[in-house]
């Protein structure tokens, strides 16, 4: 990690790091993630892991996400989350 | 996914019988040591009553005419990952937690096997007759895990269809969960698995916490815990006897360095080192000592090793005099590749700076960036860290 310099960010040449990626993923009737689909799809073999994020209520666009730490059919491990807001599916690591 | 679940009750006890046939038949208790306080590890089926790490007097206040045994955990060990071994060669996926207890994959198995009991035949070919075992079949590991407790000893039970009526009149005690939480389950009225299955799990989420959410899925008979088969590591074995019997942590340290040396020997020029070793020794009265070490970046030479071994020594005091000593190399592992700072020296930092303005002059925009922290305590994953042009 690099030192902090203590110069002021400035918003226009900053570029933030581990941006959701959209992604699209089938869904079973309780919203549980069944299959991934990136460059192919892959069946979702276990959630391991959820949990909520609720932040920043207080702004125009609240953060309302679930989390889902899953392991595909393939042994791969991912983060995943749906977007409350708008029902998106995004790929993210926590 | 199916997973069968063999129990063998007694674990310690029955390789000690194994090891010693006279045994058989005769109460008894193996016991280890915990500081300068005696507990049971395992005892003959016959005495009924005993738990596990009691202390030995209330024991033997209880059966005060049985053969007391010192635990070997090491030959238990090997007792138990010879077992494991047999089991592979029916099902490459096998899991085993804790001595006595394995998680056997058997997806696909009915290729080999046409039915159930033929699948069961091999399976109990696998287990020496010593080591009596309750069997299980399930949809999960912890049904599995129920489905071998409720059978009879050297039988098995194979649970399908509807579950709930198995796990209605269960005990909250077969919970793989905390004390603590059983304790406040039965604190709350809540004793069998049909109560818990029947309550929405909003309230027990709200009581234990994430916890709660896992029992009330296990009270449902659910549970995606994965089967985590046995990682197959090259295994080194390195043991002594030393010329004579001793108490001197510079003797037991020379054999420990002797071990060490061969270990190195084994593992060749190959680039790798020990990522996580176990110490073992055997004083002369049986009682064994063991410690695993792990190292957080491989020890690739002698000097690192024999350093964290000398702590180790000194810091856990050996229960008498050592016989025997040996050590067993768990894991191996490649040396991390350190990155050197670009940014160590200060003319050459000057230098890249310089570089980096010509590169923006040339091709417009911020060319580099550096790793920033903005809000690291963020819980929203993004807000972390930024990207900032280097140099501004």
């Amino acid at each position: 990690m690099v030192e902090d310099t203590g110069k002021t960010l400035r918003a226009d040449t900053y570029r933030p790091v581990n941006v959701p990626e959209s992604v699209r993923v089938e869904e079973d009737a309780s919203g549980l993630p069944l299959a991934v689909r990136t460059k192919r799809r892959q069946v979702v073999a276990a959630v391991e892991d959820r949990w909520r994020l609720d932040d920043e209520w207080w702004r125009a666009g609240p953060v309302a996400r679930l989390y889902y730490a899953v392991r595909l059919a393939s042994g791969q491990r991912l983060v995943l989350y749906k977007d409350l807001n708008d029902s998106g599916w995004y790929r993210q690591s926590y | 996914m199916r997973i069968l679940c063999v129990l063998s009750a007694h674990f310690p006890w029955r390789c000690e019988v194994r090891r010693n046939p006279a045994l058989e038949g005769r109460p008894g208790v193996v016991t280890y040591a915990s500081g300068s306080r005696k507990l049971v590890l395992d005892w003959s089926p016959e005495l009924e009553g005993l738990q596990h790490d009691i202390p030995l007097q209330q024991a033997l206040a209880r059966y005060g005419d049985v053969e007391l045994l010192q635990a070997d955990i090491p030959y238990y060990r090997t007792v138990f990952s010879e077992l494991l071994d047999a089991l592979e060669e029916k099902s490459p996926l096998v899991e085993g937690p804790e001595p006595g207890r394995v998680y056997i994959g058997v997806d696909g198995l009915h290729l080999i096997y046409p039915d159930d009991d033929a699948l069961l035949k091999a399976i109990r070919e696998a287990i020496p007759e010593i080591f009596t075992s309750q069997i299980g079949i399930a949809g999960n590991k912890f049904l599995a895990y129920l489905a071998a407790r409720r059978s009879p000893p050297g039988g098995h039970r194979i649970l399908s269809g509807d579950i709930a009526p198995f796990l209605r009149d269960l005990s909250c005690d077969v919970l793989p969960v905390s004390l603590k939480s059983r304790s406040k389950l039965h604190d709350f009225g809540m004793h069998t698995l049909g109560q818990l299955a029947a309550l929405p799990p909003g309230p027990l989420q709200s009581q234990f916490g994430p916890e709660g959410r896992r029992i009330w899925e296990l009270a449902r008979g659910i549970d995606d815990t994965p089967l985590y088969p046995r990682f197959m590591e090259r295994a080194i074995d390195e043991s002594t006897t030393l010329s004579s019997v001793t108490v001197s942590l510079e003797a037991i340290l020379v054999a420990m360095e002797l071990l060490l040396v061969r270990v190195f020997a084994n593992i060749g020029r190959n680039g790798m080192g020990i990522r996580s070793l176990t110490l073992w020794t055997r004083t002369w009265n049986a009682e064994s000592w063991e410690r695993t070490i792990q190292f957080k970046e491989p020890a690739m030479d002698m000097r690192t090793a024999v350093s964290r071994v000398k702590r180790v020594l000194e810091d856990y005091p050996q229960p008498g005099p050592v016989e025997q000593a040996g050590m067993r190399i768990n894991r191996l592992g490649y040396p991390y590749g350190r990155q050197k700072n670009l940014f160590s020296e200060l003319r050459a930092k000057d230098h890249l700076i310089e570089d980096i303005k010509q590169l923006e002059l040339r091709l417009g925009n911020p060319q580099v960036y550096r790793v920033k922290e903005v809000e690291p305590w963020s819980r929203i994953p993004e807000r972390r860290y930024a990207l900032t042009p280097t140099g501004r």
